[in-house]
């Protein structure tokens, strides 16, 4: 089983996130995607695999480099996991339960299913998110952006992520209904800190998501 | 013809020579060659046959003729906008495809390496180490 976790200037916090995933994980993978930071090399003291895109593209082609990265290793399972520390490591085996078990291909973490202190903006956010979702993919998920993701290795071989940048979230949700993958949500605590608000994503990035997702499904 | 008329048509002209020596030479795709020569012979007709527009703004309910020239800029500067804004897209698709191979072709070697926290359990897994 690997764990990915793409990484984009991480390095105050990279090292502790590949720690509490490692009790889990056979294999950790960290995309580093262009960071101007140290973040490679302290996913390297920390243990993991490091892979680089030389240039910065997005969380979106890190996921795709990492996944198969782990399907070059071998892995039978491969979960995604976030870099900022909002994730939380003991969530890794419960979104692996549901593969091992055949109850699915495809595990989706759930903040709304678990116990998550999101801030009302970000709620508000999420929440259209998910109406939209419903209605263009017809998948009926109840967090669409959750970057706590795992896949059988043939669903993982199988997911095209052409959207290079947080438009992903969306387009592997019409990977799984393309393909008739068999899904669970499950749940998951999302630790917000300081750390992590500055780096997410703001309100305005929504609507440069949802125009990459639109453009990018014409485009297709 | 006026002074405006001559280094209009003149400078509409050097561009028709261009690019049909372009196409001729292979420099340019001829579909697009040919839509950019059509737009220049378009120019040239303007210039030369100004009460052409005035009529074309009659047919299509606009005022004036100059009015009818300069909302066809418009539209075609955004449409030729827009498709640029594609191909740049495209390309950045392009230049994502490269990155992500180049760093696959310098992971195997990683991998190979280690990374893993369990030393020579077997990838298809088992429980981890506690």
């Amino acid at each position: 089983m690997a764990v990915v976790i793409p990484a984009f200037n991480e390095e105050t916090i990279i090292g502790e996130v590949i720690r509490g995933v490692q009790r889990y994980s056979h294999l950790t993978i960290v995309v580093d995607d262009g960071s101007s930071d140290g973040t490679a090399s302290a996913a390297e003291r920390a243990g993991a695999v490091v892979v680089r895109h030389v240039l910065n593209r997005g969380q979106g082609a890190s996921l795709l480099t990492g996944i198969r990265c782990a399907l070059l290793a071998g892995a039978s399972y491969v979960v995604t996991f976030d870099a900022d520390g909002q994730h939380q490591p003991e969530d890794v085996e419960a979104l692996l339960e549901p593969l091992r078990s055949g109850r699915a291909s495809v595990t989706l973490g759930s903040r709304f299913l678990g116990r998550s202190d999101v801030p009302a903006t970000r709620r508000l956010i999420l929440r259209l998110a998910t109406v939209f979702t419903r209605m263009v993919s017809g998948i009926p998920v109840t967090d669409t952006h959750n970057g706590l993701r795992g896949f059988t290795r043939e669903v993982a071989a199988r997911i095209q992520i052409r959207q290079d940048r947080m438009a992903h979230a969306s387009e592997i949700l019409d990977e799984i209904r393309k393909l008739e993958l068999r899904f669970v949500e499950v749940p998951v605590s999302i630790r917000y800190s300081e750390y992590s608000r500055r780096k997410g994503q703001s309100s305005l990035g929504a609507l440069r998501i949802l125009w990459d997702y639109l453009l990018g499904r014409w485009n297709r | 013809m006026t002074l405006f008329q001559t280094i209009a048509v003149g400078a509409f002209g050097i561009l028709l020579v261009l690019t049909l020596s372009m196409i001729s030479r292979g420099r340019t795709p001829l579909r697009a060659g040919l839509a950019w020569s059509l737009l220049w012979i378009a120019g040239l007709l303007t210039v030369l046959f100004p009460d052409f527009t005035k009529t074309l703004a009659n047919i299509v309910g606009i005022n004036r003729g100059v009015d009818v020239v300069l909302y066809s800029a418009l539209f075609a500067g955004l449409a030729g906008f827009f498709a640029i804004y594609l191909r740049f897209r495209k390309l950045e698709r392009n230049v994502t495809v490269l990155t992500q191979e180049l760093a696959l072709m310098n992971a195997a070697s990683q991998i190979s390496k280690g990374g893993r926290n369990d030393q020579g359990a077997e990838m298809d897994d088992p429980e981890p180490a506690p």
